[in-house]
């Protein structure tokens, strides 16, 4: 009998899930705790990994913003998988005018680069959460229209759709039995890749000041806050730099791996613009 | 031989050929070692100009170079104004002025300065310039002879000498079309790039001596760590205002020196006194326990890494129209009593307003980066009794604040500004005064006010501002905190530097610089 062995990355992603869930439990002190007699120490046995330009502990502010950062780059992938997949859907499935009309404003966005979108809608609506997260989706949303808009051009002819129809079945019915499983796979497999530029997103947003508010120990917020420390202390950027560089690349190597599986090239042109 | 040394001998002499290289270009890069060479000094300031005329400019980069001069100057030691370009002025009743305009003074290009001149350039301020026009309230303008000018304010305005000292008041010929300003300083621009590089050469025909130096190139860099580095690297001989941050490791540099001066700016909190919570804001006790709850010296030693003084009023410091800080308690139990006596709810340390846990928004901005920090401090505090503060980052507060409904605000504004305090206090608690965002109008304080814009007797306006600074301070309307210093670095070898209180009424570039 032999045994096949799980790939490193597998318990590497294992390990950060665990990190994610756990952080706020896990963290020694709490994140936003304000104690400048603690200022810029370097790493202790009390503050392992030391503490930031307000005595705060930094191993606490980067196990607690794990969930902010991955947290509202999961929440802004759903919230535009679920306006992109269904839009993308009806698009590819109904035709004509609407689906002209659909692609036209997918074109519109998608020839606008994410972040110079994402940074004007981020200024104009000012920072904060929730503008954030707007901003985001709506850069994002456009990549799961076209992606399953694809994918529904290419099945809807298929003789099993037709005579599924032609068995009466309602257009919601065939679409959820028969379109929607030709869909999550390479949908869920192009979240995984994207959630990596959606975390570099998020984190470059907060790191110009448009994203999350202070105190919140959000990565790229404290890359900007341990930027002007950067000569006495750069654990201040080092450590949250390296924090998102980990997730990312274990985000992309994720989605690597469910690419491969459900056999999808990067080249493949429905996804090409998703992963530019 | 083996390889192994081989390859090691060619790596250690790529290394110290690659080393000997960048030193060279490290030496070669001062450009002031060769003997008989012009002196050239290089400054780094801050922001930039975005124009080149200097009368609209948003910015001091112009009055900073030494290259054009106002009428009326303003001491850097005592904060007492100067006649400048003026010889001197009088007035009998602070709104019919006489100027005598200084002799012997030449424009760049060669043109005298007479009273037409200035009156020309004031002229192009107020018609280009609204803030001037606000600033200067001129009424009218005469020439009463070569050097006599004649200004009649549209009131009873004091306040027109100080506020001659503004950038925006410079002295250039207004009447030349060349790309460059005109002005009459110790420098004048060869080159002027509002957004680059500027050259200045010296001005051989300066009416007040000859300066040191030979030229200058001034850049202005927004990014305090570039320019940090530009002076550790040795491609600045000056720079204004190092961040707080950099000043340790500056000061660790034996090549360099850090220069610190108390600054004419204050950092305070600013109350909304018509906002969702303005009874709370109108009740003097709970102003009161707010400002306890800020610990002062904390800020200045743990924010601004001592590079400050810590502030109860406007105007603090030993001015003579500072008012003696009446030293309240400050601390958790200190602003507990204060809010039980402004009628909230106190069990257990924590505040509560009509039964409910009290949570207010804190609006602060990034441009000053010491803000943000002192936000943070006081949410920390506010916390320990019970009071949630919600911070809110604002790109541009004066565009901010008066479109939302804040609480308190993160502040900082020059309120010695001028060698008067007039700008500063109109500005901050005068109806619709720029920047009182909390819209307070007190009526006693409105009345001071009023009375002291028409006090013609400079004694008695230094006692009225010192009156008037006290009873902000007593009633604690706004919270000062801190007087952050102003700061400059410069390389050993730069003589002459004087670190201005302010980057806004001071020349930079002055004919006493040099370089050993």
């Amino acid at each position: 009998m032999t045994t096949r062995r799980l790939p490193w990355g597998v318990f590497a992603v294992l390990a950060v899930l665990g990190l994610l869930m756990l952080g706020p439990v896990l963290a020694p002190h709490s994140p936003e705790a304000v104690d400048l007699s603690q200022r810029l120490h370097g790493p202790s046995a009390q503050h392992w990994l030391g503490t930031d330009n307000l005595g705060r502990d930094l191993l606490s502010r980067v196990l607690t913003g794990a969930q902010i950062t991955v947290g509202l780059s999961l929440l802004a992938l759903a919230l535009s998988i679920l306006i992109g997949v269904p839009l993308g859907l009806l698009s590819g499935w109904i035709g004509g005018r609407f689906d002209w009309a659909v692609m036209r404003v997918v074109d519109t966005f998608i020839a606008l680069p994410d972040y110079i979108v994402a940074i004007i809608l981020s200024g104009l609506l000012g920072p904060g959460f929730v503008n954030m997260l707007i901003a985001i989706l709506v850069v994002k949303w456009v990549g799961y229209t076209r992606l399953t808009r694809s994918l529904v051009m290419q099945e809807k002819h298929r003789d099993y759709l037709m005579i599924s129809t032609l068995a009466g079945g309602s257009t919601g019915r065939v679409l959820r039995q028969h379109m929607v499983p030709h869909i999550v796979g390479p949908t869920l497999a192009l979240a995984t890749m994207d959630i990596g530029k959606v975390i570099l997103l998020v984190a470059s947003l907060s790191f110009i000041g448009m994203g999350v508010q202070p105190p919140s120990p959000e990565w790229g917020a404290m890359l900007n806050d341990g930027r002007a420390y950067f000569a006495q202390a750069p654990q201040l950027m080092i450590i949250p730099g390296l924090a998102i560089f980990v997730v990312v690349a274990l985000a992309s190597w994720l989605g690597d791996q469910l690419m491969r599986r459900h056999t999808i090239s990067a080249d493949d042109e429905r996804i090409a613009h998703v992963l530019a | 031989m083996s390889p192994r040394p081989r390859v090691l001998r060619t790596l250690a002499l790529t290394l110290a050929l690659g080393l000997a290289v960048l030193t060279g270009c490290s030496a070669g890069s001062g450009g002031n070692a060769a003997p008989g060479a012009p002196k050239t000094l290089r400054f780094v300031t801050v922001y930039p100009a975005n124009t080149t005329d200097p009368q609209l400019v948003h910015t001091a980069f112009i009055l900073n170079s030494g290259t054009t001069e106002t009428l009326v100057g303003l001491d850097p030691h005592s904060l007492k104004l100067y006649p400048w370009l003026a010889e001197s002025w009088e007035t009998e009743d602070a709104q019919h002025w006489t100027f005598r305009i200084r002799q012997g003074v030449t424009f760049h290009n060669g043109a005298p300065l007479d009273a037409e001149a200035v009156r020309a350039a004031l002229q192009h301020a107020l018609d280009v310039n609204p803030g001037v026009v606000a600033a200067l309230k001129i009424d009218s303008m005469t020439v009463v002879d070569d050097h006599t000018l004649s200004i009649a304010t549209t009131s009873v305005y004091p306040a027109l000498v100080s506020n001659l000292v503004h950038y925006n008041t410079v002295i250039t010929d207004v009447t030349d079309t060349g790309d460059v300003p005109m002005g009459t300083g110790a420098f004048r621009f060869e080159s002027f790039d509002p957004a680059g590089r500027s050259v200045l050469v010296r001005n051989d025909q300066y009416w007040d001596g000859r300066a040191k130096l030979d030229r200058v190139v001034m850049t202005a860099n927004e990014d305090s760590n570039a320019r940090m580095l530009a002076l550790q690297a040795g491609d600045a001989d000056i720079i204004y205002r190092p961040s707080l941050e950099s000043i340790p490791t500056l000061r660790a540099d034996p090549a360099i020196t850090v220069d610190s001066v108390t600054g004419t700016r204050v950092y305070h909190l600013q109350f909304n006194y018509v906002g969702r919570h303005a009874a709370l804001w109108n009740n003097r006790d709970f102003r009161r326990g707010i400002d306890a709850l800020v610990d002062r010296q904390s800020i200045v030693d743990g924010i601004m890494a001592g590079q400050g003084t810590v502030a109860f009023n406007p105007f603090p410091g030993d001015w003579p129209f500072s008012p003696t800080p009446l030293g309240r308690a400050h601390g958790t139990e200190a602003a507990l009593q204060h809010f039980k006596a402004a009628g909230l709810e106190v069990n257990d340390g924590k505040v509560t307003h009509d039964g409910k846990p009290l949570t207010m928004q804190i609006v602060t901005y990034i441009a000053r980066p010491e803000l943000p920090l002192i936000a943070q401090l006081l949410r920390e505090s506010a916390a320990q009794v019970g009071i949630t503060l919600n911070i809110q980052v604002a790109e541009n507060i004066d565009e901010y604040l008066p479109k939302t409904d804040f609480d308190i605000a993160t502040y900082s504004v020059l309120t010695i500004s001028r060698g008067d305090g007039a700008f500063f206090l109109n500005g901050a608690f005068g109806k619709g005064g720029a920047q009182n965002h909390g819209r307070l109008a007190d009526p006693a304080l409105l009345a001071k006010l009023d009375a002291y814009n028409t006090e013609i007797d400079p004694a008695t306006r230094i006692r009225m501002i010192k009156e008037i600074g006290g009873y902000i301070e007593e009633q604690q309307f706004n919270s000062y905190l801190v007087v952050p210093n102003e700061t400059a670095a410069y390389r050993n070898g730069v003589t002459g530097w004087l670190t201005p209180g302010n980057e806004f009424e001071f020349p930079m570039i002055t004919k006493d610089l040099d370089l050993a």
